[in-house]
C-alpha cells in the first residue's frame, strides 16, 4: 500500500513537473519564432514554431502563436494561411467588436464605435491580403473583402492614407477588369440599305446577252448580338429588307423597269474594334447578302440574276446615341456595293 | 458632262473648321476660333487644342509633354513673344483619282487652298479683332466653279474687324463666310455647294453673334457683289441666320435660314435643320437637312433638297474613321437624287498635319424608265493639310 501511494505520488509530480517543463519550452519556442521574426527570418520563425506545435491544427493553438504564424505567413507572401490565422485571432480576441464595427459599416459609419488599435493592425492587412488576391484572380470576392477592410482603416484614421491609395488603387484595377470583361449584348436593328447590282438579259432564242443595271432600296429589319469588351470583340448581325429597284439596260428601249419589289436577307459577322474614347466602335465583318427581285422577262427573255447571293466585306462604325445606336455601313460584294444607316436598340 | 457633274459634286476644297470636334466637347467654335461661326484663322486656344488633344503624339518623345507641345503651337513652332499678332499659314493639297474601278483612271493633284493670314486682337479675352486673310488659286488648282481662267487667281478670302462689348456678344464687319448650317470642312458637300456656301461665296457684311454656354445666334447681311473670285450668279446679297441650341450633353441642334438675291434678280431661299453630336470623347455625328428654293428672275420656284450626313468614330487620338452620307435632289417635284457615300480615314499624326484619303462611291436614283441606270462611279481622294 506504501509502495503504491509512493508510486502514485512520484507519477503525479513528475508529470506535473513534465507539464511545467514542456510550458516553459514552448515558451522559449515562442520567445525565439518573435525573435526571428523581429530579425525577418519568417521562415525560420514558422519552423520553430511548427516543432513545438501542430501548426496545422491552428483551434489548439494559443492565439499568441497564431498571431505571430499570421503575421509570418502575409511576409512570405502565403497569404491564403496568414488570412486563415488573422481571422481566428479576430474570432477569438475580437468577436464582438468585429460584429458591431462590420455592422456599423453597413449601417451609416464608424463614427461612434472604437477600434482597438491591434483589431485595426489586422484590418490593415487582411486589406493588403485581399487586395494582392483580387490582383491576381480578379475575383469580386476578394474586392469587396479588400475595400470593406480598407474602408475601416479609413474611416478609423489606421493609415488612412495608405488605405485611400489602396482604395483608389482597387478602383482603378476593378474598372481595368471590368473592361476586359466581355459582354453578350443583343440588339435590335432598323435602317435604310441601298445597293447596285447587274443582271443579265439573255435572249432565249439566240442566247444573246444583255448587261442590266439595277439600283435599289429598302428597308432592312433585323437584329443580333455582340460579344465584346472595352476594347474587342465579335458582332453577328441579320436583317431581312424589303424595297424596290430600278433596273435597265444601257439603252432603257430595250429593257426598263422601275418599282420592281425586292426582297432579301443581308447576314454578316465581324471583329469589332472599341474605341479607346468610348461609345464607338469600328467593325470589319464578312457578309453574305442574298435578294431576289420580281424583275418582269420579256417574252422569249429570261432575266439571269433575279435572286443573288454574294459575299464580300462591309466596314461599319457605330456610335452610341443616348438611346439608340446610329450604324452605317458600307461594303463591297463583288460587283455589288451595299450601303446601310441603321438605328440600333440594345436591349 | 458626266466627269463634270462628278467633279463638281465630289471636289472638295478648304478645310478649316472642323465642327465634329464637339466629340472632344467643343461645342462653341468661339473657343478654337476667331469668327464664332467657325472657320478662318485659330485663335491661342485653338492652336494649343490642336496641339496637345487633337493631334496624335507620332514621332514626339515621351518627355516631351502634352502642355509643352501646346506651348509651341504658335506660328512657326515659336511661343508668340507678343500678345496683339498672330500670323499663320495654311496649304491643302488633293489627290483625286477619278474612276479608280476603270481601267484608266484620270488622276490629277490639285492644290486647293494657299493661304496666308494675320490676325491682330487688342484688349482683354480678344475683344477687338481684325483678321486678314489672302489666298491663292494656282492655274492648276481648282477653279470656281464654270471658270475657264488658267491664270493664278489671288483674292482676300476674308478681312474683317470684330468687336466684343461683352463676351457673350460680338459684332463683325467685312467679308466673312456665310452663316448658316454646319459648318463642315467639305466645302464641296451638297449642303455647300448647292447653298452656295463654298470656299469662294465669303462676302462683305455685317454680322451680330450672341453666344452664351447653351446656345449660339448668328445673324448676318452679306452682299458680293463685285467680289472677282465668284462666278457672276453667285455675286449675290441678302441676309441669314443661324441658331443653335444645347439640347442634351454634348449636342448643338438648330435651325439656319438665308434668303439672297444675285445681281440678275434671281432670288434664292433655303433653310436646313442641323445638329451635330459629341458621342464618347472624340466621336461624333452630324446631320443637315436642307431645303433650296430657287427663284429665276420671272420664274417659277424650284426647290431642290439635301442632306447630309458624317460620322467620326474616333480609333486613337487624332485617327478617326469617317463616313459620309450624302444625298442631294435636284427638284423635289421629280425623283431624280444624287447619293455618295464615301468611308474614309482622317489623321492628324502631329499638330499643323492632317491626312484625310476618302473612297467616295457616286449613285444616281432615277425612276424614269427613259434613262438608263448608270453604273455607280468611284473614286479617291487623299487631302494632305499643312498649317503654320
Amino acid at each position: 500500500m506504501v509502495l503504491r501511494l509512493f508510486l502514485l505520488t512520484t507519477l503525479i509530480l513528475s508529470s506535473s513537473a513534465f507539464a511545467r517543463s514542456k510550458k516553459s519550452v514552448r515558451s522559449i519556442y515562442l520567445k525565439t519564432a518573435q525573435k526571428q521574426f523581429k530579425k525577418r527570418q519568417y521562415k525560420k520563425s514558422i519552423k520553430t514554431l511548427d516543432r513545438i506545435y501542430d501548426i496545422n491544427n491552428p483551434r489548439k493553438l494559443p492565439t499568441s502563436v497564431v498571431q505571430i504564424l499570421a503575421i509570418n505567413f502575409f511576409k512570405i507572401k502565403r497569404y491564403n494561411s496568414s488570412s486563415k490565422y488573422f481571422h481566428i485571432v479576430i474570432s477569438r480576441r475580437y468577436r464582438k467588436k468585429h460584429q458591431q464595427i462590420l455592422y456599423s459599416l453597413n449601417n451609416g459609419g464608424l463614427d461612434d464605435i472604437e477600434a482597438p488599435k491591434q483589431l485595426l493592425r489586422i484590418y490593415y492587412r487582411l486589406g493588403q491580403i485581399y487586395y494582392y488576391n483580387y490582383s491576381k484572380t480578379q475575383n469580386t470576392a476578394y474586392f469587396r473583402a479588400s475595400e470593406k477592410f480598407f474602408k475601416i482603416c479609413e474611416e478609423k484614421e489606421h493609415l488612412d492614407d495608405n488605405a485611400t491609395e489602396y482604395l483608389d488603387s482597387l478602383s482603378a484595377k476593378r474598372a481595368f477588369v471590368a473592361k476586359k470583361e466581355f459582354v453578350w449584348k443583343w440588339f435590335a436593328s432598323a435602317g435604310s440599305i441601298n445597293w447596285q447590282e447587274k443582271l443579265i438579259l439573255q435572249d432565249s432564242t439566240t442566247g444573246d446577252q444583255t448587261k442590266l443595271l439595277s439600283n435599289a432600296r429598302a428597308l432592312c429589319i433585323g437584329g443580333g448580338f455582340r460579344y465584346t469588351n472595352a476594347y474587342h470583340g465579335f458582332e453577328v448581325h441579320g436583317c431581312g429588307f424589303s424595297g424596290s429597284a430600278k433596273v435597265s439596260a444601257s439603252n432603257p428601249t430595250l429593257y426598263a423597269q422601275d418599282g420592281v419589289a425586292v426582297t432579301g436577307l443581308l447576314l454578316d459577322s465581324g471583329y469589332t474594334i472599341m474605341s479607346p474614347y468610348e461609345k464607338a466602335s469600328f467593325t470589319i465583318s464578312l457578309p453574305l447578302f442574298y435578294r431576289d427581285g420580281d424583275y418582269a422577262q420579256p417574252k422569249n427573255y429570261q432575266i439571269l440574276g433575279k435572286g443573288q447571293l454574294s459575299a464580300g466585306a462591309l466596314i461599319k462604325g457605330r456610335l452610341e446615341l443616348p438611346i439608340v445606336d446610329f450604324v452605317v455601313s458600307v461594303g463591297n460584294l463583288g460587283w455589288t456595293n451595299i450601303f446601310m444607316m441603321e438605328a440600333s436598340y440594345t436591349f | 458632262m458626266r466627269f463634270i457633274l462628278i467633279l463638281t459634286l465630289l471636289l472638295p476644297s478648304v478645310a478649316l473648321s472642323y465642327p465634329n470636334f464637339i466629340g472632344k466637347g467643343y461645342q462653341a467654335c468661339l473657343t478654337c476660333h476667331y469668327n464664332p461661326f467657325g472657320n478662318g484663322a485659330l485663335n491661342d486656344y485653338g492652336r494649343a487644342v490642336s496641339a496637345n488633344v487633337i493631334a496624335d503624339r507620332l514621332f514626339v518623345s515621351k518627355s516631351t509633354t502634352d502642355e509643352k507641345l501646346g506651348e509651341r503651337s504658335g506660328f512657326l513652332f515659336f511661343t508668340p513673344k507678343q500678345k496683339w499678332f498672330r500670323p499663320s499659314l495654311d496649304y491643302r493639297g488633293m489627290q483625286f483619282d477619278q474612276d479608280i474601278d476603270q481601267e484608266e483612271p484620270n488622276k490629277k493633284f490639285i492644290h486647293m487652298q494657299m493661304e496666308a493670314s494675320v490676325t491682330l486682337k487688342f484688349g482683354e479675352a480678344d475683344k477687338y479683332i481684325a483678321t486678314f486673310t489672302h489666298g491663292i488659286v494656282p492655274d492648276n488648282s481648282a477653279r470656281p466653279i464654270d471658270s475657264t481662267e488658267k491664270e493664278e487667281l489671288q483674292f482676300s478670302r476674308e478681312h474683317y474687324v470684330g468687336w466684343r462689348p461683352v463676351p457673350s456678344i460680338g459684332i463683325y464687319a467685312g467679308k466673312m463666310d456665310k452663316v448658316f448650317g454646319i459648318r463642315v470642312p467639305d466645302h464641296n458637300a451638297f449642303s455647300k455647294k448647292y447653298t452656295n456656301l463654298h470656299q469662294y461665296s465669303s462676302s462683305t457684311g455685317v454680322m451680330f453673334h450672341w453666344g452664351k454656354e447653351k446656345f449660339d445666334l448668328g445673324l448676318q447681311n452679306f452682299s458680293g457683289v463685285g467680289h472677282k473670285e465668284k462666278k457672276e450668279s453667285e455675286q449675290t446679297q441678302g441676309v441669314t441666320g443661324k441658331f443653335e441650341y444645347n439640347l442634351f450633353g454634348q449636342s448643338r441642334t438648330g435651325v439656319s435660314y438665308l434668303a439672297e438675291i444675285d445681281v440678275n434678280d434671281n432670288h434664292k431661299s433655303m433653310y436646313a435643320l442641323h445638329t451635330k453630336i459629341g458621342v464618347g470623347n472624340g466621336s461624333s455625328l452630324m446631320l443637315e437637312v436642307g431645303d433650296v428654293n430657287n427663284t429665276p428672275n420671272g420664274g417659277d420656284t424650284k426647290t431642290s433638297r439635301y442632306y447630309f450626313l458624317q460620322t467620326h468614330v474616333v480609333l486613337k487620338r487624332g485617327l478617326y474613321f469617317l463616313t459620309t452620307f450624302e444625298n442631294y435632289q435636284p427638284d423635289t417635284n421629280e425623283n431624280l437624287e444624287y447619293y455618295t457615300v464615301a468611308p474614309g480615314i482622317q489623321y492628324f499624326p502631329w499638330q499643323r498635319f492632317e491626312f484625310r484619303a476618302e473612297i467616295v462611291n457616286f449613285r444616281t436614283f432615277n425612276d424614269d424608265t427613259t434613262t438608263p441606270v448608270p453604273q455607280d462611279s468611284w473614286h479617291y481622294i487623299g487631302q494632305i493639310h499643312l498649317w503654320f
